[in-house]
Order: C-alpha cells, then sequence, then structure tokens
C-alpha cells in the first residue's frame, strides 16, 4: 500500500519542495525508510536568489545551503569528511539560483571535495572570490567546466596572468578586487585588454596600462558593436580624456562640442544626461554622455575641473 | 429540404488499468497526462479512420482502476485549464496555501488513496495533479515533530535509539 515511507525519490523531492529544510531534517528521523529516501532526493531552492556558499572565513569552513542549512566547522580534512557524509545523507541533487564559493585555498581543499561537496548541482550563476594564495590552475577546470553558467571571477589583490586570462571562456564578470591598497596588481597591456573584450565578457574591470586614446576608442568602438551586453570598467588618468576627445576629433566650442574635419561622425555628444546616478563631480560642471552606436561613455566638462585620476564606465546595457 | 447534419462526436481514447478494467475517456481531457499524450502520437493513435472499436488500449500498468477513475474525474474537472508554462512554474513561490477549493475537497482521501494518486500522477505525468497532491501531503507534514508525523501517518520508528541519536546529532549540525 503506497505511503509516505516508500515513497520513490521523485514524489518526495515534490513533496519536499514545498517544506522548508527543518521539515526536511525531520522526515529524516521518521524511520530508516524515509532517511535513505531524502538522500535521493533534490532539494530544490527555487529560482529566487538564494545562495549556496562555501566559503573559509577566519579558519572556519562554512556551507551554506539556502537559509536553514548551514554548517560551520573547523577546516580540517576529518571535519570536511565529515560534513560530505552528511551532505550526501540530506540530498542528492540541489537546485539552487547561485553557488558562492569564497576565498577557498585551492592549494588545501582540493577541487574535486568542492565539487562533491556541491554533487549534482544545478544553478544559475557561479561566483568565485579567490586570493593569490588560493589560486591553483586546476581553478581554470572548473571555469571551463561550468562555461555554461553566468561565472563570475572576482580576483582579490592579484589578476592572471595574461595568456590564462585569453584562454578563459566568455564570464559574466572578470574583475579584480584591491583589497591591500600596498599590493602591486601587474596590469595587462592595452592589445591584451582589447583581446579580452572581444572574448565577450560581460563586466570587466581590471588594471590595463599603458592606457592609450587608440585603446580607449577601440574599446568603446567594441562594446558599441557588441551584440551582447558589456560594461567595461576603467580607472584612467583625466588627461587621457582629454586627449581621447582630441583623438576621435571632438572639440567644445562655446556650450558644445563639436566635430573637427577628419574625426569619427559615428562619436556623438548627448548633453541630455537623465541618468540620476551620475551626478556632475562639481557645482559649474556638466555631465554629458559620449554615444558609439550601442556604447555610452558618462563624461564631466570641463576636463581640467575632474580629478587627476578618473573612472569611466563604457557600457552597452540599457539599464545599469 | 433536411440536410443531414454530420455529429462530430469527441475522439475518444481506450485506458486500461493494472486490474485490466479499460476506460473510455476523451482525447481532450487526457492531454493533460504527458505519458499517454506521446504514447498517443507515438502509436499515431490520433488517426481519425481509427474508431474507438478497433483502436488499441493503452496499457498503464502502474495504475490500478480506482485510482486510474480519480484521475480522470481529475483531468475532466481541469480540461479547461490553460496550459502549464514550466518555466513560470519553477519561478513561482512555492507555496501551499493556493488548493483550489474543488481540488481540496477531491483530494479529502484517505492516505493510502492520496499516495496512489501521486504515483499515478507521477507515472502519468500529470503536474497539476502531482502538485496539488504534493502541497496536500505537504501540509500535513508542515511544523510537525518527528513523532507528529509518525502519528499522522502511522510509521513505525524502526532506529535504534544509536541511530536516532546519530542523525539528531547531524541534524544539529547543519543547523550550528
Amino acid at each position: 500500500m503506497p505511503s509516505l515511507d516508500n515513497l520513490p525519490p521523485r514524489p518526495l523531492s515534490l513533496i519536499l519542495q514545498f517544506l522548508d529544510e527543518r521539515d526536511r531534517l525531520n522526515l529524516r528521523l521518521v524511520c530508516k525508510e524515509l532517511e535513505e529516501t531524502i538522500s535521493l532526493t533534490d532539494l530544490n531552492l527555487g529560482d529566487v536568489p538564494t545562495l549556496t556558499t562555501i566559503t573559509i572565513c577566519s579558519g572556519r569552513f562554512e556551507f551554506l545551503v539556502g537559509n536553514r542549512i548551514r554548517f560551520y566547522i573547523d577546516n580540517n580534512e576529518h571535519s570536511r569528511a565529515e560534513l560530505l557524509r552528511i551532505r550526501q545523507r540530506l540530498y542528492k541533487k540541489l537546485v539552487t539560483h547561485s553557488v558562492h564559493l569564497l576565498y577557498i585555498n585551492y592549494n588545501e581543499i582540493p577541487l574535486e571535495y568542492v565539487d562533491s561537496l556541491l554533487g549534482d548541482c544545478v544553478f544559475r550563476e557561479l561566483w568565485i572570490d579567490v586570493e593569490r594564495d588560493g589560486f591553483h590552475s586546476r581553478l581554470l577546470e572548473f571555469v571551463h567546466k561550468y562555461a555554461n553558467k553566468e561565472v563570475k571571477l572576482i580576483m582579490h589583490d592579484f589578476l592572471l596572468v595574461a595568456d590564462t586570462l585569453l584562454s578563459l571562456p566568455r564570464l559574466q564578470q572578470l574583475s579584480v578586487v584591491k583589497v591591500n591598497d600596498d599590493s602591486f596588481i601587474p596590469p595587462v597591456d592595452d592589445e591584451q585588454f582589447l583581446a579580452l573584450l572581444r572574448i565577450g565578457h560581460v563586466y570587466v574591470d581590471i588594471p590595463v596600462h599603458p592606457l592609450t586614446p587608440e585603446t580607449l576608442r577601440e574599446a568603446t568602438k567594441i562594446v558599441g558593436n557588441s551584440s551582447t551586453d558589456q560594461f567595461v570598467t576603467l580607472h584612467v588618468p583625466s588627461d587621457l580624456i582629454v586627449q581621447f576627445m582630441a583623438f576621435i576629433g571632438l572639440r567644445r566650442v562655446g556650450d558644445l562640442f563639436e566635430h573637427q574635419p577628419n574625426s569619427d561622425k559615428e562619436f556623438e555628444i548627448d548633453y541630455c544626461n537623465d541618468d540620476p546616478c551620475d551626478v556632475p563631480i562639481g557645482a559649474d560642471s556638466e555631465s554629458f554622455t559620449l554615444k558609439y552606436r550601442k556604447a555610452s561613455i558618462n563624461l564631466d566638462w570641463p576636463f581640467d575641473k575632474i580629478p587627476r585620476q578618473i573612472t569611466i564606465w563604457i557600457s552597452n546595457l540599457k539599464k545599469i | 429540404f433536411l440536410f443531414p447534419i454530420k455529429m462530430t462526436s469527441p475522439r475518444m481514447i481506450k485506458l486500461t488499468s493494472n486490474d485490466d478494467k479499460t476506460f473510455e475517456v476523451e482525447r481532450d481531457v487526457i492531454k493533460q497526462s504527458v505519458t499517454v499524450n506521446t504514447l498517443i502520437t507515438d502509436l499515431n493513435m490520433d488517426d481519425e479512420d481509427v474508431s474507438v472499436e478497433n483502436q488499441m488500449a493503452i496499457p498503464l500498468p502502474n495504475v490500478d482502476a480506482a485510482t486510474l477513475e480519480m484521475v480522470i474525474t481529475w483531468c475532466k474537472q481541469h480540461r479547461e485549464d490553460p496550459p502549464r508554462n514550466e518555466e513560470e512554474e519553477e519561478k513561482k513561490e512555492k507555496r501551499t496555501d493556493d488548493i483550489p477549493e474543488w481540488d481540496k475537497t477531491f483530494l479529502d482521501v484517505e492516505q493510502s488513496v492520496l499516495f496512489a494518486l501521486i504515483l499515478a500522477a507521477n507515472y502519468m505525468d500529470i503536474k497539476g495533479l502531482l502538485d496539488n497532491c504534493c502541497k496536500t501531503v505537504a501540509n500535513m507534514i508542515k511544523g510537525k515533530t518527528p513523532d507528529e508525523i509518525r502519528k499522522h501517518f502511522n510509521i513505525k520508528n524502526d532506529f535504534t535509539p544509536e541511530e536516532e541519536e546519530q542523525i539528531r546529532k547531524e541534524n544539529a549540525w547543519c543547523e550550528d
């Protein structure tokens, strides 16, 4: 006679998706058969942006699945093995919106372990935040394995060498976060930078040197011609903006920018900057948008009023 | 002049349960079962020239007659439902308080019948029925302790005290 304790894994998974994790844990305690079947079920966290996070924080290993299943263990081999064993009793396949791998030292914790802990995991986004000491070349295989997902690779205080960067598949995010102000991060050169943009990474924020007006023009053209979303953050000296405007042949005459003879007419100025996020940098400055096809760069005038080092965004996103 | 009017009767499909009872059901009603629908298409049973008498019955070896009758009743009641968009369903919040009133009454049956319906809906791939059955069972489990779940579903605790203690420890680990 069919009953709760002899249901196959699939219908039980469907019942479990309407229950929270506490109910799942309580069901494990009902009888042996249910405990066994639960280990074969899916844990479906739905399509809401719920995170499944594996973190090493202050020496503690954290594995957080949704809101209720939270493991905080000592970061040693024995505890990690026990965590894996218990995880395998809780569910077989995890369905989650995002997986976030945060500050894992892949030289200490093998990627195979991380993969086993995730199990048969179905997800949309993969965030990898990694520090220089934690990076292992096998992480690149991992990135390639999940190339069909929205992979965000965030390097803390380091940048992979150009050849490695260029071997990466198209990513949702490729960025460097400078945590320690004193750290020196060797940049990519302008050619490597443009090659990276041509791969089509959606969000790019990495150090580039040297940056020339030619590079800036080419980067804007790549983004402007791209059939997919792109958003590029560049930290540039303000002098470069002056040179860039001259290079594309736009000169300020009175209240307006005018195209000079032989200028690139595809670059246009939009003075109606209604982006509420883009506030002019000073009371007597004004914001405008430089456009090239689908790409736009928000800038401020006059150039001599803006700080020496500024951040610009080249974007073809309709909404940021 | 009186012209003969050609009456088009609804197309019928024959289904046979695992206890050899055959049911005739409108094609339009049973389309909600993905399994049956696929079989009908694969076996070219939508061919207009074959009368129901000459038609092969579709065997459903995992469903008994009593359950199949209930499944057909449910499908008749929901024949006008708009087709489900599974992608949209996935995005929806997983609620259990939205079971339609008719289904609530229909599913107010003995547990063995409810679980038989779950197995049948799962086998016949009828998402709407399966969802509402699963929500009904989930409502019975929600917030109950293991002991209360055992009592409600008449399940015997077959863990040794040591095994039960081990699982309690594992559960506690998850929520540290």
